[in-house]
């Protein structure tokens, strides 16, 4: 067994870093090293991100004010009856191709004191590297704690350590497509452990289209749109791929000519580049749907924005080409959208709404789908609570503290 | 009563039952009567019939029926 | 049909334009009353693009891979193509009725002829027995070799059933045929590997016909392109007559076959022109781009105009007076796939929070 190891004591295959994993000591939540271990890498990364957008995003997000925050978030979840532990050793499965997810994983229960063991798939990217490169040079350069609490282990599709680990762990979190989170169930945990997954989800854009039209600047809620959609060429989970329009046929069809025509000059003017074979299968998924989905109108801008036009809500959630292709959509009230969410649904951008009118949606909702509604430009802003999941809660145990007597009935 | 030769090029080639409806055999109708038996019946006809068909012989033998006809612009009486 | 009883490469390339053209409207006309799916396609997509053979209404090909496109009723369906593919790829599924099927395996004799003459001649095949051997499922490679196997008699497997030269088999044919014409058909990589590389020096192959395919990706990494091929088969076996050729499932019978100045020449019944891969209009003759395949002869799917994901380039029509006319191609290669951020089976978020 060779030991696939990129950050983790030489040599140590699955049976010695799960020991590890079992017998070093958990930290303190928010301790001072692991804030400040935060703040160095969110400098590091922000000179070395260069220009690209999820590196710079992830800095943003591990500056110290933001970890101020977190540790702010937390000490308010807990009280003298109620206290909040680490959990213990936490495995963590990235997803392949989005580089920057591993550490939002890691460091959220890194803070709050977990040991933790990061899968990274053989397939990881260029990005990945860069950010392995800058954690092995700061744990290189002072972090004991950290380094001590924390293995990286780079594996392909090998059972053996998935098995080891997961059978060591306190908590698994998966972060992948359904098929990675099936591949890696089949690998038991411990009967105490507890399992996240962020398997593949739906996202939407829902506005009100005389709200829209009304808009003082509507170049800057299109440019939102854009970041929203293009940055991650509309395949993460969180991208919108179906926008609603809510208003009359006429609003409806005023506001999608003026938004997407909008889109269509900002993308092309952004340069979003669209390769060939990218513009191909685009091409093929639009042609198919016309086949399976309750089409009635196809614009095809240019290689970088083809819209949809459906009459129904059809079945937008299928296997979808990526890199700006959309269903629209028109329904007269907001409120019309709760038969159609499912399960699947994740994340809604919106404009044009009130707050008791969002609420309203989520009350009509009951659980049936939608875990986070935000306003245009946020769809990719990472946040503690993910897929309903408050991370800081879920990456901890409570302990609760009692010194009341209880008196007989 | 004459044992019909090209019937019996047929049945051996593609392996038919002894029952067979000659009027409807053709090509792809039965399992039997496949692309790669169709080039196996060609050569046994042409080697029991001492004929070289030409393509248009091969890609038009359809049915039972054609190659019949096919023989007889050969000048063979099958 | 009169373009494909015509002489092939014979015609100017205007007067094949317009003759083509009408055929191919009356399929788009035929297609769009039989195919439920392909007029919807239309009613969205528009139907009137502009004159040539551009105006056409094209379909990408990833359609016959998610749809089964049928222009016949189910009871006419004869047999059913699929393209190759490696698991997990999705294949086309290409429905054929006997008209379509005969009219493609007669459009390939036409073709062939050209550089085979009228004869069914003896023909070594560059492949083993086995890969016509599982009759139930058939693999693309084998329906090739099947759909040559019209054009030749004593047919004889160059290579044995585990994939090795059979030295005795080829030595027999030879011995038998060797001093008279003779075809020899297999893919292009097969030909390579088994026969430059395995074969060796021993055989005169100086009376032979060479008509190959499959493509270079899989000699490009040994940087074997069409002319050192020709160059070394020429020198090694003196096997001079070599034409490639390019064709597809989605349009089986619709070859592209390599005349004597080394261009892929379309025949009468099909053309092809190059798409620029961001605007999609034709693009100018001598630049890369996106293949768009045409052929009147499928009418049991609506595949008579198809965008490949093939790159190429189109070069000026060939002189008639010469043997080979029709429009020039060279065959580039496959677009390159690329993989996407966050796609698939992964899970993307985060970012954005500074922008």
């Amino acid at each position: 067994m060779t030991a696939p190891a990129v950050l983790a004591e030489p040599q140590a295959g699955p049976d010695g870093t799960a020991a590890w994993m079992r017998a070093t000591p958990t930290g303190r939540p928010f301790d001072a090293e692991t804030v400040e271990f935060a703040g160095a890498l969110s400098r590091r990364l922000g000179r070395a991100g260069g220009r690209v957008p999820e590196l710079q995003a992830l800095a943003y997000w591990t500056r110290p004010g933001e970890i101020r925050r977190l540790a702010a978030d937390f000490a308010a979840l807990e009280n003298d009856g109620c206290l909040l532990v680490p959990r213990g050793t936490v495995f963590h499965v990235p997803p392949s191709n989005v580089d920057t997810i591993f550490v939002y994983s890691w460091l959220m229960s890194a803070l709050v004191g977990n040991r933790n063991v990061v899968r990274l798939s053989d397939r990881a990217g260029g990005h990945t590297e860069l950010i392995v490169g800058l954690l092995r040079e700061l744990l290189d350069e002072g972090f004991d704690g950290v380094r001590d609490a924390l293995r990286i282990v780079r594996y392909g599709h090998d059972d053996t350590w998935t098995a080891a680990l997961s059978a060591a762990c306190d908590l698994r979190v998966i972060w992948g497509g359904d098929s990675t989170v099936d591949t890696i169930r089949r690998s038991p945990l411990p009967p105490h452990a507890t399992e996240l997954t962020f398997p593949d989800r739906f996202s939407l854009a829902v506005m009100r289209a005389p709200a829209y039209l009304a808009a003082p600047d509507r170049d800057a809620l299109v440019s939102r749109f854009r970041a929203d959609a293009y940055m991650f060429d509309q395949r993460a989970c969180s991208s919108p791929r179906l926008v609603v329009w809510v208003g009359s046929r006429a609003e409806a069809a005023l506001a999608s000519e003026d938004f997407f025509g909008r889109l269509a000059t900002l993308v092309g003017a952004g340069g979003y580049p669209v390769d060939g074979s990218l513009a191909v299968s685009k091409l093929g998924y639009v042609y198919g749907a016309v086949l399976d989905q309750p089409v009635s109108a196809c614009r095809w801008y240019d290689n970088a924005l083809a819209v949809l036009t459906v009459e129904r809500f059809g079945q937008p959630r299928r296997e979808h080409c990526g890199g700006g292709v959309f269903h629209e959509l028109r329904l007269d009230a907001l409120n019309d959208l709760v038969p159609h969410i499912e399960r699947r649904d994740q994340t809604i951008v919106h404009h044009g709404f009130t707050g008791a009118e969002l609420t309203g949606l989520v009350r009509a909702l009951n659980g049936r789908g939608v875990d986070r509604i935000v306003p245009l430009g946020q769809a990719l802003t990472f946040q503690r609570v993910w897929d309903g999941h408050d991370l800081l809660q879920a990456f901890t145990r409570r302990v609760t503290v009692s010194t009341a007597e209880v008196l007989p009935g | 009563m004459a044992v019909d030769k090209l019937q019996t090029v047929f049945s051996e080639t593609l392996g038919l039952p002894a029952e067979v409806d000659w009027s409807a055999l053709a090509y792809r109708k039965v399992p039997e009567w496949d692309s790669v038996a169709h080039m196996q019946l060609v050569g046994e006809i042409e080697e029991a019939f001492g004929v070289m068909l030409d393509t248009a012989d091969v890609l038009g033998m359809s049915s039972f029926a054609a190659a019949r006809d096919i023989l007889s612009k050969h000048g063979v009486a099958a | 049909m009169n373009l494909l009883d015509l002489p092939q490469y014979g015609l100017p390339q205007a007067e094949k334009e317009l003759l083509l053209r009408a055929e191919l409207d009356r399929l788009t006309e035929h297609h769009r009353a039989h195919c439920p799916e392909y007029r919807r396609l239309l009613t969205i997509f528009g139907s009137a693009r502009g004159t040539g053979i551009a105006g056409v209404p094209w379909l990408p090909v990833s359609v016959f891979k998610t749809h089964r496109l049928l222009s016949v009723p189910e009871s006419e369906v004869f047999k059913t193509m699929t393209s190759s593919g490696t698991t997990g790829q999705r294949v086309s599924r290409i429905v054929l009725d006997r008209a379509t099927a005969q009219r493609q395996a007669q459009a390939l004799v036409a073709i062939m002829a050209t550089v085979l003459g009228p004869d069914r001649l003896p023909m070594l095949i560059v492949d083993s027995p086995a890969v016509v051997g599982d009759r139930r499922q058939m693999s693309a490679r084998g329906a090739g070799v099947l759909g040559m196997a019209a054009l030749g008699r004593h047919h004889t497997y160059a290579l044995d059933t585990d994939m090795r030269v059979d030295v005795t088999a080829i030595r027999r044919f030879l011995e038998r045929f060797g001093d008279r014409p003779f075809l020899m058909f297999g893919f292009t990589y097969m030909v390579w590997r088994h026969l430059v590389t395995e074969l060796g020096a021993q055989a005169d192959l100086s009376r032979g016909v060479l008509v190959h395919s499959g493509g270079w990706k899989a000699l490009q990494a040994q940087a074997v392109d069409n002319p050192t091929f020709k160059r070394v088969l020429r020198e090694r076996f003196g096997l001079t007559r070599v034409h490639n050729f390019y064709g597809m499932v989605e349009q089986v019978g619709s070859v592209f076959l390599e005349g004597d100045d080394g261009y892929l020449h379309a025949p009468n019944f099909a053309d092809v022109l190059v798409r620029d891969p961001v605007t999609w209009e034709p693009a100018p003759n001598g630049t890369v781009g996106v293949l768009e395949v045409v052929s009147a002869l499928p009418t049991s799917y609506p595949g008579h105009a198809i965008l490949t994901e093939d790159l190429g380039v189109v070069h000026d029509a060939g002189d008639p007076a010469t043997g080979w006319g029709g429009t020039r191609l060279s065959v580039v290669g496959r677009l390159p796939r690329v993989e996407l951020r966050g796609c698939g089976d992964t899970h993307a978020v985060n970012t954005g929070a500074a922008a």
